[in-house]
């Protein structure tokens, strides 16, 4: 007999959970732009592939905004080594 | 639910396998609408406007302000292999402060604007009225992105 598995009860549960108005600081988003700037980069070698050259530029330009928020972050961060 | 949470439609969940989005390529908008209605993830064939069971785009905030009629781009969309999971992300999502933005939105509702039934995708729990008129709005995704296709 073949086993079975049990249906898993679904409660409606959040795919995940996002920040609403929550004016996060750059060092807040670090997680976000991490996470982020990884599957840009992705889907920059996939628009690559399929020739979609305004697609490309386009998630270029976001990858670059949030590098910059990066670099704000870690220039916060650089204040402690010189203190 | 708490402010922010995501969820996807069930209908979403078989239209996706039926070439009915095109999750990279398709424009997906975030349109916001009041508390005179609930989404749920079973809300039946949800839509923004006419041609399904559910159209959400009757309960839309009055437009406004920074808040044009149909809601803000989710610039940049992207579905990428993660870790054996599909991950759909997409720029954060943020609507300058303005007097005459809306000051009553309370969910925001993920929608295919280029498919022809302008289907919704999923919903976004705001967390309460939202009043757009007295601050800047902003949705910045969970560092996972934003909904995963994972293994059953």
């Amino acid at each position: 007999m073949t086993e079975q598995t049990e249906a898993v009860e679904r409660v409606g549960k959040p795919r995940s959970r996002g920040m609403i108005n929550v004016d996060p600081t750059s060092i807040e988003m670090i997680p976000r732009h991490v996470g982020r700037i990884k599957r840009l980069r992705q889907a920059i070698i996939k628009a690559t592939e399929r020739e979609q050259p305004e697609r490309v530029a386009s998630l270029q330009a976001e990858i670059d905004r949030r590098m910059a928020d990066v670099a704000v972050a870690r220039d916060a961060l650089s204040e402690i080594d010189g203190d | 639910m708490a402010a922010g949470d995501v969820h996807f439609f069930d209908q979403f969940l078989v239209d996706a396998w039926e070439k009915l989005h095109d999750l990279e390529n398709d424009t997906i908008k975030l349109g916001i609408v009041t508390s005179s209605v609930t989404p749920a993830e079973n809300t039946s064939d949800g839509r923004w406007g006419a041609g399904g069971s559910t159209n959400f785009s009757t309960n839309e905030v009055t437009p406004g302000g920074n808040y044009s009629a149909g809601g803000a781009s989710m610039a940049n969309p992207s579905m990428t292999l993660v870790s054996s999971a599909g991950v759909f992300d997409a720029d954060d999502v943020s609507i300058a402060q303005n007097a005459s933005n809306p000051t009553n939105g309370r969910w925001g509702i993920i929608y295919n604007s280029t498919d022809t039934g302008k289907r919704a995708i999923g919903y976004v729990d705001l967390g309460g009225t939202i009043d757009l008129s007295a601050g800047a709005f902003s949705v910045a995704w969970n560092a996972s992105g934003i909904a995963s296709v994972n293994q059953a």
